[in-house]
Order: structure tokens, then C-alpha cells, then sequence
């Protein structure tokens, strides 16, 4: 058994092709919010929110695993911790946003001008610069505790003492606890500001679970994603057992279940309700193809996974486990453009449309592409500059035998 | 220096205290039955949950003569008492559901030891529950026409009306709640049964007990039917209170219509349920002496789920109010400036806050969550809040109608008190009947926590 845990040299091959086709990818979407601004900047927030949702779901996966403790947790953590780590990439590529606040967010228009009666209620929460500020702040409350957790963490790895190693997994538990609170409470108010604020007169207050939930969720599916890959190499396959694929898969069950549950919960009080500042939403969202793509969340994002998850075999097989993760990650993307897709364009809040035309550019297609290469080319060299998996943790060897058992 | 076992054994206690073996289980949990003569205490205890019970009778008799008229519902306050006192119960409830499945398909041992008792206390909470809508009709002898069932009056129910699916998720989890509690009951009063000198008690476990020899293949089959019963009851813990929520956010009325009332009702429930298990637990573990069976453990454990559940009920909290403001709608944002400033009730929000909100942050700290004392305060607070937490969503949402001329009060006559408090009685009552005669503590679950239990290879040391 090596003693380094070094990640295979696999991953190179992967991450020169990721900054290949992100290199391309972002280049092709920043030149595209010149040809056309308005729709390379919607696409761009497409791939942005989808990507970061994995990066900052790899930080609630971290928070959550030292809290709840468990092998799937000792597993898990240092592709949760890379993911925690691309929170600086995350900004850099957040900087379009910021610049294109005027062209993606018509309330930040309407704000200038004073003339809607919602948006001037809310006062400075709806300013641009205020906007721009708490975004900064999110950022930075996020990044600092992601980068305490993964310093302690690697220090557990240069702990010379099982009694260091333990109180450095005491301190990393006792911070997550808060930490878990202080991530929702910011998971939320992002998803309000970045998300929410595309419908300005539309309000849900379950909105800041079904973004903490639908992260975390993501992060599983690309955790396990590669987790498999790194499964049949050395040296994570003398460490991975079947058990602990089970154990994700059934994480993912649960969340893919408590993905339906809340959109299910904020549609069917939405539409009993049938009040006119919340119906909108879904009046939009449920004619034509936005229908359909409706339709295909019901069945793919939540029926088909769900039934294919509750297989026991199926969760103990690392490929068919991945393929299925990836399948929801595309779902993820998909759920995403339906958020977005049909939120008013500039000009349109005023006009409380109540039927939107079905909207795609290629710039949908292209950013999350482009995005998602340079985000995962910055991951894969995070995750190879440490050990694959935290060997002085004192859970370690439990963690293994667990994973070996059935 | 500090062995690596020694950590991770600091990090995942012993579940059982003591130097136990399978004998000396079965023994401590079967004699409380079996051998010990009644406490005096408990006979106290019984006693007066008794009398409280009474209250109950006295109020349905009374009720039933006089009709509803007695309480104090009225325009424009029409769900008061009888609806609070219903979802408060049924979320007491949702504890023992939550111990016994969600806490077995997540393989978390320390469920062992308290699931019995707190299924127990979720199928008398949801008794009491069930009590108050059916007494809330008027005519409880009716109730049987809230079903769909063919007759000739053409009557049919409301599908469409939340109180409807609350007919058939409160049913259902009565059900599965007892068949749960039941199946799992079965070895052990098997055992009773075999240990039981008394002629009547033999004979009554005895056929309590099906039968039970303990082959491998009735072992073989109550795996699969427990399994299979937790399986079922996993939903039930999210979707019974998840429709309870919807009798009031399916209604446009503000503070009623919500969205994040489904998973933020479930969280109080369970916060709620786990505040009465351990308010019943602590007692107990103390006049039964059973402090290595129900550890010290056990209790910061459930101090930690009552934490992380108070959070997400006061994360609801702050989303009504910061989605009250967000929404700029005039009847949003009037309702929450009268819940929690303006309006007659005012106190009772702030009430609920201290209760709910302040109180559990203690439990962030090791030395209140590793105090009995400490957590059963704590416990009682709770109970409080989330009492005062149905009180604040219904009392103050309805007592300010749309129209200003539509405007009510409510405040409950000595009749709706005298019911509350009877079902407190009557669930104790319950309770000291369930501790007397019935096993406590999972006894062949809590011997596969015993390091015999494990099975190890030959030449490996216990």
C-alpha cells in the first residue's frame, strides 16, 4: 500500500483537456457577451450557478460530514475539500455577473429609475451596490470557512500523533455546527439575490432550501462521479470499498426525494393559492416547451433516478452509480435554464408577462461548457496537491473496514 | 500517549454502560415487569395523571351535551384550541416514528434503546391528537362520515381540502405507528411470556405473542417485516406533518400561506417529539435505575437532534419574516408587523421566540447538553414554544380578518383549558400503564449492542 495516497496520473490527461475546452469555452462566451450581451450573460449565469453549486456544495458536504460523522464522510472529504477549494475560481468567473448587472437583472434598471412600487419598498437591499457588496461578502465568509477546515486538515495529514490528529478533527466538528447554520443562512440569501431577484415580484420562502438541498446533491453526483474513476486506480481502490458507494447512493436517494419534495411543496401551496404575485411563476413555466421541460424535471430529476436508486445493486456498482450521477447532473443543469430561462429580460418585469416564448441560445450551451472546463481544470489540481483521502484521520482504518463489510 | 482506539472510542461512546451480558439485559428490562412489586411513586404518578384524565371525560361529556358552543372559537377565529391542541400532539408524535425507522435505515445504534418507548409515546400522542378534530365536529359519533364510503345521503367527501388528507395520513400513521411498535414487541413479550410466573400474565403475553419460539425462521421473517414496516414509516415521518402544514399554507391567508411550511412544520415536530421523549426519558432512566441501559449518551445525542431541528424551525421563523418584508404585498407585511409589534397577541410571539429560539441555544454548549437538568428545562421550554408556535400561526393570522370591520378576539374559556390539560393526563396516564406492563427497552435489541453480539473471527479477541 503507498503511503502518500498521491491521486493517480490519470487525471492529467483530464485536465489539460478541461482548460482545453474551458480555455475555448470562456473565451467563446466573453466574446459572445459583446456580439449578444443579453444572452451570453443568462447563459454565463447558467453555467456559473451550476458550477458553483457543486464548488460551494462541496464546503456543505464538508460541514456536514464532520457533523454528522460516518465512513461515507472519510471517503468523501477531500474531493468535497477540492471542490471547497475552486471558491476563488468561482469569483473570477463571477466577475461577468457583476459588470453585466444591468444587462441580467432588470430590477437593478427599474431601481435606477425609481418607478416600481416592490423594488423601492425594499429600499437598499435592491440597489445594485448593495447587491454587489453582499455578493463580495458572500464570497469571502464562504472562502474563509472553507479555508480553515482544509487547513486543519492538512494538518491532521502532517500530525505526528494520533492525539493531534483527533483534536484536529474535534476542532474541524466544533466549527462545522455553526458553520452548517452560518452556510444555509448565506446559501440562501445568495440564491435570493443571484436567483431569485431574476422574477423581482415573485417570492418563495422555501427558495434557500431548494438551492442548499439541490447543491448538495450536485456535489454528491460529482463526488461520486469521481470517486468511481478514482476507484479502479491506485490507491484509492485498496481504500473504496462497495459499502460506501451504497452509502452515497443512498444520500443521493435521500436528496433527490427531498429535491421533489420541496419543489413540490412551493408548487402545490403556489398554485392553491392562486394569488397574483405568486402564480406567474408557474403560469409561465407551465405552457409550451417550458411545459415540457417541467415535465421532464418531474420524470428525470426526480422519478427515474428515484426508482433506479432504490436498487440495492445498483448503488453498490461505482459505474452504474456514476452514469446515474452524471444523468442528474444534467438535470441539475436543466433545472437551472428552468429557473432562468423564462425569468423577464430587460424590459420585460414591467410587463408582467403571463406567456413566455421558448428561449435557448447557444450561449446556454456554450458557457456552462466553458465554465465548467476551467472550474473542473482548477478542482483537479487542487484535488492532486493533497493525499486522496485524510489516512491520520483516527476514523480512517473504521472507515475502511466499514467500506469492506456488506 | 493516546491510542487511536481510545479517540475513536471517545468519538463513538459504548451504547451500553456497565458490565452487561445477555442475562443481565433480559433480566434488568423484564424485571421491571415481572418482579419488581409497583412502586409507590409509580402508583402516585398513575394516580395523578388519572385524575388530570378525568378533565378530559368531563369536557367530552359536557361538549357532547352542550356542543362547541362552550369553547370560545367564534368569527373570525373559527380554528383555535381543538386545532392547536391537535397539531401540537401529532407533532409530539413525530419523535418516535423518526427514532424508530429514519434512525434504523440510517444504522445509528443509539435508537436502540429508546425507540420502544418513544413508539409508544407517538401512538398515545397521536390518540390524544386524534381526539380533538373528531370532538371539533360537534357530532363525534358522525366521524365516520369523513370517509369515502358509499351511502345513500350521496354525500362524498372533499377531496380537495387538506382537512380531508389529514383524515387519511393521520389514519394511516396510527396504523403503521402501532404495527411498528407491535412487530417489534413480539420477541420480547415472547420473552415475558417464558419468564412470567403468574398463570394470567403467561397467558395473556402468550397470546400477545403469536406464537413466537424464536426459530431462525420467525427471525428471518420479522427482519424482512420490520425492515419492510420502516421502509413505510419513513415517509409518514416527512408527509403526515408536511399535510398538516398544508391545512393551513394551501389558504390564502397570510401567515397561513407559505411555502417552506411543509419541511419547516416536519422539523418541529420532530424538535417537539424529541423535547417529550426526553422529558419522559429522564425521569425514568433516574426511578428505574437504568442509567447504563439509557446512557448519558443517549441524551446528548437527542439534545443534538433537538438542537438541529430548533435551528431549522427558527430558520422558518426568519424566512416568514424576512419574506414578509421582501414580498412588499400590503397584507403580508401588515400581518407580520401585527404579529410581532402591533396586534393584541404580540407577547405570545416574543413568548415563542424566547422558547424556541433562545432556549436551545444552550444546547450549543457541552456542559447544558451533558446535564439531565439542564435538557429536561430545556425539554419543558420547548414543549412550551411549540405550543405558543401553533398559537402564534393560527390565533394571530385569523384574529385580523381582510376587512378591519371583521376584526375579532379570542381568548379560551375554562373549557378548552380543561380539555388541553385532561390529554396531558390522559397521555401520562397512558404512559405509566406502558411502563408497567409492557418491556421499556428493546430487550434483543439492546443484547446485539453488546460486544458478545459481535461476530468475530476465530483467534480474535473480544
Amino acid at each position: 500500500m503507498s503511503d502518500t495516497y498521491q491521486a493517480p496520473d490519470s487525471l492529467n490527461r483530464l485536465q489539460t483537456a478541461a482548460l482545453g475546452i474551458g480555455g475555448i469555452g470562456v473565451l467563446a462566451s466573453l466574446a459572445g457577451m459583446f456580439l449578444q450581451p443579453e444572452q451570453a450573460l443568462r447563459g454565463w449565469l447558467l453555467g456559473f450557478i451550476f458550477w458553483a453549486g457543486i464548488g460551494f456544495g462541496g464546503l456543505g458536504i464538508l460541514l456536514l460530514q464532520y457533523v454528522t460523522g460516518g465512513a461515507w464522510g472519510v471517503v468523501i472529504r477531500r474531493v468535497a475539500e477540492a471542490c471547497s477549494r475552486t471558491i476563488p475560481v468561482l469569483f473570477v468567473l463571477f466577475l461577468p455577473i457583476i459588470f453585466g448587472i444591468y444587462t441580467l437583472y432588470d430590477w437593478a434598471n427599474l431601481a435606477l429609475a425609481g418607478t416600481d412600487k416592490a423594488i423601492e419598498w425594499r429600499g437598499w437591499y435592491m440597489e445594485p451596490t448593495w447587491w454587489i457588496v453582499r455578493a463580495i461578502l458572500y464570497f469571502v465568509i464562504l472562502y474563509l470557512m472553507a479555508h480553515f477546515l482544509n487547513k486543519w486538515s492538512l494538518q491532521q495529514d502532517k500530525a505526528d500523533t494520533p492525539e493531534k490528529a483527533g483534536e484536529l478533527l474535534g476542532m474541524a466538528t466544533k466549527v462545522s455546527g455553526p458553520g452548517i447554520v452560518l452556510y444555509v443562512m448565506l446559501v440562501t440569501f445568495l440564491s435570493v439575490d443571484w436567483m431569485m431577484t431574476l422574477e423581482p415580484h415573485w417570492f418563495s420562502t422555501i427558495w434557500g432550501f431548494l438551492f442548499v438541498a439541490g447543491w448538495a446533491l450536485s456535489c454528491f453526483c460529482f463526488s461520486v462521479a469521481v470517486l468511481a474513476h478514482l476507484s479502479t486506480r491506485s490507491p484509492l481502490n485498496e481504500v473504496i470499498g462497495k459499502r460506501h458507494f451504497h452509502d452515497i447512493g443512498k444520500l443521493m436517494l435521500a436528496l433527490v426525494m427531498v429535491w421533489a419534495y420541496f419543489n413540490f411543496s412551493q408548487y402545490l401551496i403556489i398554485w392553491s393559492g392562486n394569488l397574483t404575485e405568486e402564480t406567474p411563476f408557474y403560469l409561465v413555466r407551465s405552457k409550451g416547451t417550458w411545459g415540457a421541460i417541467g415535465l421532464t424535471l418531474i420524470f428525470f430529476h426526480f422519478a427515474f433516478p428515484f426508482l433506479i436508486l432504490l436498487m440495492q445493486d445498483f448503488k453498490r456498482r461505482a459505474k452504474w452509480l456514476a452514469a446515474l450521477a452524471i444523468f442528474i447532473l444534467f438535470m441539475r443543469l436543466l433545472d437551472m435554464f428552468y429557473i432562468i430561462g423564462p425569468s423577464p429580460m430587460v424590459g420585460e418585469v414591467s410587463k408582467h408577462l403571463l406567456e413566455v416564448p421558448f428561449r435557448v441560445s447557444i450561449w446556454d450551451v456554450v458557457a456552462p461548457i466553458g465554465i465548467g472546463g476551467v472550474w473542473f481544470w482548477w478542482f483537479v489540481r487542487e484535488l492532486k496537491r493533497r493525499p486522496i483521502v485524510p489516512f491520520n484521520d483516527p476514523m480512517f482504518q473504521n472507515a475502511i473496514k466499514h467500506g469492506k463489510g456488506h | 500517549m493516546q491510542d487511536v482506539n481510545d479517540i475513536v472510542r471517545k468519538i463513538n461512546p459504548p451504547m451500553v454502560e456497565g458490565d452487561h451480558d445477555y442475562g443481565s439485559v433480559t433480566d434488568k428490562i423484564s424485571d421491571i415487569t415481572l418482579k419488581k412489586r409497583t412502586p409507590f411513586g409509580w402508583f402516585i404518578g398513575f394516580g395523578i395523571s388519572f385524575m388530570v384524565a378525568q378533565l378530559l371525560l368531563f369536557t367530552t361529556l359536557y361538549l357532547v351535551t352542550n356542543g362547541v358552543g362552550i369553547w370560545a372559537n367564534n368569527q373570525p377565529v373559527g380554528w383555535a384550541f381543538p386545532i392547536i391542541n391537535f397539531v401540537w400532539w401529532i407533532g409530539i408524535g413525530h419523535a418516535g416514528t423518526l427514532i424508530s425507522a429514519i434512525l434504523l435505515l440510517l444504522n445509528q445504534k443509539w435508537r436502540t434503546s429508546i425507540n420502544r418507548f418513544a413508539e409508544a409515546m407517538t401512538l398515545f400522542a397521536v390518540a390524544c391528537a386524534g381526539l380533538f378534530p373528531i370532538l371539533h365536529t360537534g357530532r363525534p359519533w358522525l366521524a365516520y362520515w369523513l370517509l369515502p364510503y358509499p351511502n345513500t345521503m350521496g354525500m362524498w367527501p372533499q377531496f380537495r381540502s387538506p382537512l380531508m388528507w389529514d383524515v387519511f395520513a393521520v389514519s394511516t400513521y396510527a396504523t403503521v405507528s402501532l404495527l411498528f411498535w407491535y412487530v417489534g414487541l413480539i420477541p420480547d413479550i415472547a420473552t415475558l411470556r417464558d419468564r412470567a410466573k403468574n398463570k394470567w400474565f403467561k397467558y395473556a403475553y402468550g397470546l400477545l405473542s403469536w406464537g413466537w419460539r424464536g426459530s431462525a425462521r420467525h427471525w428471518h421473517r420479522y427482519e424482512i417485516a420490520y425492515l419492510l414496516l420502516a421502509g413505510l414509516s419513513t415517509p409518514l415521518v416527512l408527509s403526515v406533518h408536511s399535510i398538516v402544514s398544508l391545512d393551513f399554507s394551501v389558504a390564502q391567508l397570510p401567515g397561513w400561506h407559505a411555502t417552506i411550511f411543509p419541511p419547516y412544520f416536519v422539523a418541529g415536530a420532530i424538535f417537539a417529539g424529541f423535547a417529550m421523549v426526553l422529558i419522559l426519558t429522564i425521569p425514568l432512566r433516574v426511578w428505574y435505575n437504568m442509567k447504563d441501559l439509557i446512557t448519558d449518551t443517549h441524551l446528548i445525542y437527542m439534545g443534538k437532534v433537538m438542537l438541529a431541528t430548533g435551528l431549522i424551525v427558527c430558520y422558518g421563523y426568519a424566512m416568514e419574516a424576512f419574506f414578509a418584508w421582501y414580498s412588499a404585498a400590503e397584507y403580508e407585511v401588515f400581518m407580520m408587523y401585527n404579529r410581532m409589534f402591533e396586534g393584541p397577541y404580540w407577547w405570545s410571539y416574543w413568548l415563542l421566540i424566547l422558547c424556541n429560539g433562545i432556549s436551545i441555544q444552550f444546547l450549543w454548549f457541552k456542559r447544558f447538553r451533558e446535564s439531565p437538568f439542564w435538557l429536561f428545562i430545556i425539554s419543558i421550554v420547548v414543549s412550551i414554544g411549540m405550543w405558543l408556535e401553533r398559537f402564534v400561526i393560527i390565533i394571530t393570522s385569523l384574529q385580523r380578518d381582510f376587512l378591519p370591520s371583521s376584526w375579532g378576539m379570542y381568548s379560551p374559556t375554562i373549557f378548552d383549558w380543561t380539555m388541553y390539560i385532561g390529554t396531558i393526563g390522559f397521555f401520562f396516564a397512558l404512559i405509566f400503564l406502558f411502563v408497567r406492563m409492557l418491556p421499556v427497552i428493546s430487550i434483543f435489541e439492546v443484547r446485539t449492542l453488546l460486544p458478545e453480539a459481535e461476530v468475530k473471527r476465530k483467534g480474535e479477541e473480544h
